[in-house]
């Protein structure tokens, strides 16, 4: 415990310099919304950001290996398959860089509203019509967010 | 806001944790623990050592001893009667018990409130910003002018409609219209990735980035949303209502 501080504070020892200059973050807000950006909330620099992007190969190899170890770690991932609508990832093509999602009954339609059933039901009755079909989404297609597994509240 | 010596800042120890998060492949970084609010962390992240840890000037230079050791918890419930959640507690096995009635009222949400204010120096104002950015790239108009004024937003969920309050530095409301014109709370959801600083409503990320994660599992996977999230009732302090 200790020595995670301790390594911290030595590693800064000395040096005045922050992780993100200011120079970055304009090419960090360029990134916001384009399709391809993988985007991981991160509780020292805010966020950071990769990029499925063919013509840069090898950030390409780094953002797939990045994607296989977080949702190895339990991370959850969620992808933009259209715009507004997103989708909790379930996997990831690793030979053909695509994102693993499950289509759901919601997807053609709100659920009907008419019976007007308790509201603690809700959630359960939507559990039971979840018979997702896999789809398969390109990484370099979507924006994507991850958030670390949750602690708890 | 410096250290001891004055020489080495809280800015340089959070810089120091990313360099570390990022040569350990951590990609969802390192939280920096702050004075006297321990940190509750995810059992999984490697982060956990600093699970229950805060800086203390007296904890860092000697061990806690016995006689310090915290009583142990035996049960507790909310009695409606006196408003107030009720702690049986004992010193260890074979030792007399006792217990301590905290009164669930305005004092105790202040000193949420208070507390949340000590948690903020481990946040990075600038983190907040991208945060701030990156929400307003999810949020119509309205609702990030609603966020930015009020630092709360209502989106409706085109799965279930029910309608969400999304809120900073607090736990998502989740509500349902009545037949009567009014609202009925279903749930208050708390959710923290990563982890958060004991009895404030604050976590380990920085307050927009908890919103962001909220909103996102919302719209993603409703019933994961739920599933994941702690369900504290509405009278309750960390509910924050």
């Amino acid at each position: 415990m200790m020595a995670v501080i301790g390594m911290a504070l030595a590693s800064t020892n000395g040096e005045e310099e922050t992780v993100i200059a200011t120079e970055n973050l304009e090419q960090i807000a360029d990134l916001i919304g384009e399709p391809g950006t993988l985007s991981i909330l991160n509780c020292g620099a805010g966020d950071v950001r990769l990029c499925f992007d063919p013509a840069k190969p090898v950030e390409m190899e780094h953002a797939k290996a990045v994607v296989q170890d977080m949702i190895r770690r339990g991370y959850i991932l969620m992808i933009e398959i259209e715009p507004g609508q997103w989708r909790r990832c379930k996997g990831f093509d690793p030979e053909r860089y695509e994102y693993i999602v499950l289509d759901t009954p919601s997807d053609f339609g709100p659920i009907a509203d008419t019976a007007e059933p308790e509201p603690e039901k809700i959630v359960v009755q939507n559990i039971d019509k979840r018979r997702g079909r896999p789809r398969k989404i390109p990484a370099g297609s979507v924006k994507a967010v991850s958030v670390a597994p949750t602690g708890g509240g | 806001m410096s250290m001891s010596s004055g020489e080495i800042t809280w800015d340089q120890v959070r810089t120091g944790l990313a360099r570390i998060a990022d040569k350990d492949s951590e990609w969802a970084g390192i939280p920096l623990p702050v004075h006297g609010i321990p940190l509750v962390i995810e059992p999984r992240h490697p982060a956990h050592v600093l699970n229950g840890f805060c800086f203390d000037d007296e904890s860092i230079t000697r061990p806690p001893t016995d006689d310090e050791s915290p009583p142990r918890l035996v049960n507790q419930w909310f009695s409606y009667r006196h408003h107030a959640t009720v702690h049986v507690c004992d010193d260890g096995p074979g030792t007399r018990r006792f217990h301590v009635m905290l009164p669930e009222w305005g004092g105790s949400r202040l000193q949420y409130w208070i507390r949340t204010i000590g948690a903020s120096s481990s946040w990075d104002a600038d983190a907040e910003w991208r945060a701030l950015e990156s929400l307003q790239s999810l949020l119509t108009p309205s609702q990030f002018k609603s966020y930015l004024l009020t630092g709360s937003f209502l989106e409706t969920s085109k799965r279930s409609r029910v309608q969400y309050l999304f809120r900073k530095l607090r736990p998502t409301v989740a509500m349902r219209g009545d037949k009567k014109g009014g609202m009925r709370i279903l749930a208050v959801l708390c959710l923290h990735p990563i982890g958060y600083f004991s009895e404030t409503w604050g976590g380990a990320m920085v307050p927009t980035d908890d919103v962001i994660g909220h909103l996102l599992l919302m719209r993603a996977d409703e019933h994961f949303f739920w599933k994941k999230s702690n369900i504290h009732p509405t009278w309750a302090a960390q509910a924050g209502i």
